[in-house]
């Protein structure tokens, strides 16, 4: 008899928890990470014929998470590429507007400018304006390549400090999943309790995928056990902290415990600034270093075999000091391949035109480079041996000096090319992007400027060949402005690559987005369906109640 | 499929983010006329607009050196035809006085206007363009012809100072065109000078010669003046050929570069066409998912509960 009350009275119960439910789905319609909830029902045992048959009605077993796990780390797997990708793609697209390329103002219209002035200079030696303006393509050319050198330094310099409050930000949330771990454990493990604690869970998972491309080992589990490609960051309640790259070369590196050491993330933001910071920006930079190193030694090769427009010389210095690589204390007595020159000269017959001024007869003397053996010091006393002039080596500079009545040059044909590697009337200076320059002696000297290789006002051959070192094959076949050309191209093929990856992996991401949206998301609609449902759920329990109500009074009042 | 809100508005927006960025791209195109901005958007075509930009500029460059090389060899030409003038103009009085029939007094007033050939054809020989001596090869700023005049100033002998070296202007790619005659095989090696000093001095006859001794060594002169001057014209016939030869590398130029910018706008250039046409299409587009969103967004079962 009282099964009767107690049947009505479990529908009302389990239509107003129902409704709850609903009002909770739809209040947290838009609310990142949570996964709609369902109430369960079950009806209880109840048989007519027995006599003690139970109490029947409805039962509420609990409010379940309606959610995928597995379909959650996958999602996790992609947008954590995604979100790799789009760093790769934000800062290659920075690169590419620092190229400045295609364009007037790009690396390619200074060099193709700086040997357009050569030949300029080619046609009127004489003319100081020509001069002038070389010196000025020149340097302009210098200060465009240190600067790209500079500004991709500058942006691995960035991305260490982004790293680092990447870092951070993972360390802050694997504390805190490693608390959420621990509060689900206290709240019964994967059970109705914890549903708060599990969206929490979830959230800080899907975090940890799109920073360092973490995934959970243990998706069917109450508790998260996240690793970064095999190494445990967070199992259970203990917690491992990340450490940043200690200088840009590095990797991160896990704190302590079992499985310390560096570690390569695959995914996540983290991954693709390690993959900028230790590979990508550094071959880059290699590559500018390259084609500034072969433009100074190419253009220093012919312009030491010239002469200046002030005619043959009477006082040279070598531009660059040999280094005390032996440790001696004398830089004069390394072998020349190990002297901290910035090439090695080939070995060969170096030959020096001594002219006596006053006849105008020229005696070309030879000197034998082996670079393996010689020293400065045996340069300079194979120079001090030529008649009419000495030489001297001080501070690792080589200097020669013509006796008065005398001059000197080295026109004649080289079968090495010692000259540039000592920086014997250099063009430039420096060995690589980052230092190249004007030679110190050349800046405001425009007349120093080797442009002929006789003492003739008008002869402009030396500045015609080094004109046409545009088309002379640089760095493996290439020629200077086709590896400047090949550079841009491979920077806009991985921005164009990561462009398209950033898309793909996108509507893969929107996809997994929708499937699990669809699974675990409120619908509005759905949840109007189903109020309504629990409403008359409720009415025709109330209704029930109140019959069974009047078939008592009906019994009382017969009795 | 459940279909929920959270789908339904991110979907929405994707899809208009996604066209408006499309469109703003097309409004770039639009701006700068540029189908390639940065290397990404078509890296191939990036190489290739740097490879003709740069050949393009070379070409400039070589431009530049044909028409100074013009200017030069113009100068040399006009110099060495005015030399052939006041040759032809020698060879006439030499003609004259070979004849045989002149006087002293007349002898001596051609000797006069004879020595002032002489000097305008060492002007010549020393003619300069834009600072620049003709004829003198790579020594530029030194005159070939140096001159050696007796107490009376009239000239005696002559060196050539210039350098064998020939002055000669890149045109690129290790070709140059030699835009300098030299003064020596021009002026002394053709007997230019000598011819014209040595009819002067027998018009004179400072050496005493007899008349007829005097009228075979004028006879003599009238031959050499004939050899000089075929030899002068030979010279601007030379340069002349260079000049032709010049006007066809300028014209090969030309073509080169109007191919060039050719094909740098095909790479370069964006179709004015085209891209009002996709952008006509992608604001329709964009404008009907704004219209739809307004309208998807309204709808729900919640309206219909009472």
């Amino acid at each position: 008899m009282s099964s009767d009350f107690s049947i009505g009275l479990s529908g009302v119960l389990a239509a107003r928890q129902a409704i709850l439910t609903v009002g909770q789905n739809i209040a947290n319609a838009s609310t990142p990470g949570y996964a709609r909830r369902e109430v369960q029902f079950t009806g209880n045992s109840w048989d007519i014929a027995a006599a003690q048959g139970g109490e029947g009605g409805v039962r509420v077993d609990g409010t379940i998470r309606v959610k995928d796990m597995f379909l959650t780390a996958r999602l996790h797997n992609y947008s954590a590429d995604l979100a790799s990708r789009e760093t790769t793609q934000r800062y290659l697209s920075e690169i590419e507007a620092l190229l400045q390329e295609p364009g007037e103002n790009g690396i390619a219209a200074a060099i193709e400018g700086f040997f357009n002035q050569w030949q300029a200079l080619a046609r009127r030696p004489e003319d100081a304006t020509e001069r002038a303006l070389l010196l000025e393509m020149a340097q302009n050319l210098c200060e465009r390549l240190s600067e790209l050198r500079s500004s991709l330094s500058e942006m691995r310099v960035g991305i260490q400090q982004e790293l680092a409050g990447a870092v951070t930000d993972v360390n802050t949330r694997t504390a805190e999943l490693a608390r959420v771990n621990q509060l689900i454990l206290q709240a019964g493990g994967g059970s109705g309790s914890s549903l708060a604690l599990q969206d929490r869970r979830d959230r800080i998972l899907a975090e940890l995928a799109d920073l360092v491309g973490a995934t959970n080992m243990d998706p069917a589990g109450a508790t998260a056990r996240v690793a970064i490609n095999g190494s445990m960051l967070v199992d259970g309640t203990t917690q491992l902290d990340l450490l940043p790259p200690s200088n840009p070369d590095e990797t991160v590196t896990v704190s302590a415990g079992s499985g310390s050491g560096p570690v390569y993330p695959t995914g996540g933001k983290i991954a693709a600034l390690l993959d900028l910071s230790r590979a990508l920006i550094p071959q880059y930079i290699s590559r500018i270093d390259e084609m500034a190193a072969a433009l100074v030694k190419s253009v220093n090769i012919l312009h030491s075999q010239g002469i200046s427009g002030e005619g043959r010389f009477t006082d040279l210095t070598s531009a660059w000091a040999a280094e005390d690589v032996n440790g001696d204390g004398d830089p004069s007595n390394d072998p020349l391949a190990s002297a901290g020159l910035p090439f090695v000269p080939q070995a060969g017959i170096l030959r020096v035109n001594v002219t006596d001024d006053s006849t105008g007869l020229t005696v070309t003397h030879e000197i034998e480079i082996r670079p393996g053996t010689q020293t400065l010091a045996d340069i300079a006393a194979a120079f001090d041996a030529i008649d009419n002039i000495t030489a001297s080596v001080s501070g690792g500079k080589l200097r020669i000096v013509s006796q008065a009545g005398y001059s000197f040059d080295f026109c004649a044909d080289q079968g090495t090319d010692v000259l540039a590697a000592l920086g014997l009337n250099a063009f430039f200076q420096g060995s690589d992007a980052s230092d190249m320059a004007l030679a110190e002696r050349l800046v405001g000297h425009p007349e120093r400027i080797a442009a002929g290789r006789s003492t003739d006002s008008g002869d402009g051959s030396n500045a015609a060949a080094i004109a046409d070192l545009r088309y002379a094959a640089a760095v493996g076949g290439a020629t200077l402005p086709e590896l400047w050309r090949s550079f841009v191209a491979d920077v806009g093929v991985a921005s164009a690559a990561a462009n398209s990856a950033v898309e793909t992996l996108g509507s893969m991401v929107n996809l997994l987005q929708d499937q699990e949206q669809g699974m675990s998301g409120v619908s509005l609609d759905e949840e109007a369906a189903k109020l309504m449902q629990y409403q008359q759920m409720y009415s025709a329990c109330a209704r029930y109640l109140s019959t069974i109500s009047r078939l008592t009074d009906l019994l009382v009042q017969y009795l | 499929m459940r279909v929920t809100e959270e789908m339904r508005t991110g979907n929405l927006l994707r899809n208009i983010t996604s066209h408006s960025e499309r469109l703003s791209r097309l409004y770039e195109k639009l701006a700068t006329q540029q189908e390639v901005t940065r290397p990404s958007d078509n890296p191939v075509a990036t190489s290739s607009i740097m490879r003709l930009d740069a050949h393009l500029k070379a070409l400039g460059e070589t431009t530049k050196a044909i028409d100074a090389a013009q200017g030069f060899l113009d100068a040399a030409s006009d110099t060495l035809e005015r030399a052939s003038d006041a040759l032809a103009r020698a060879r006439t009085l030499a003609v004259q006085a070979a004849n045989g029939t002149l006087s002293a007094s007349d002898r001596s007033a051609i000797a006069a206007e004879v020595n002032q050939i002489l000097e305008s054809l060492v002007q010549c020989a020393n003619e300069m363009h834009e600072d620049r001596y003709l004829f003198s090869g790579t020594k530029t700023d030194t005159p070939p012809i140096a001159v050696t005049r007796d107490s009376d100033g009239l000239i005696q002998g002559f060196s050539y100072q210039g350098s064998d070296g020939a002055l000669a202007f890149p045109l690129g790619r290790s070709r140059q065109i030699e835009v300098s005659v030299n003064g020596q095989a021009a002026f002394l090696d053709s007997d230019v000078l000598e011819a014209v000093k040595s009819f002067r001095d027998h018009l004179l006859n400072d050496e005493g010669l007899t008349e007829e001794e005097t009228a075979a060594a004028l006879r003599d002169d009238l031959s050499r003046l004939t050899v000089a001057q075929q030899d002068l014209l030979h010279t601007a016939g030379e340069v002349g050929s260079r000049v032709t030869h010049l006007d066809m590398i300028g014209e090969q130029t030309d073509r080169a570069i109007t191919r060039a910018t050719d094909a740098l706008s095909d790479f370069r250039d964006a179709d004015a066409a085209q891209i009002a046409f996709e952008l006509q299409r992608e604001e329709t587009i964009l404008q009907a998912l704004l219209n739809a969103a307004g309208r998807i967004m309204n709808v729900s079962l919640m309206d219909y509960l009472e």
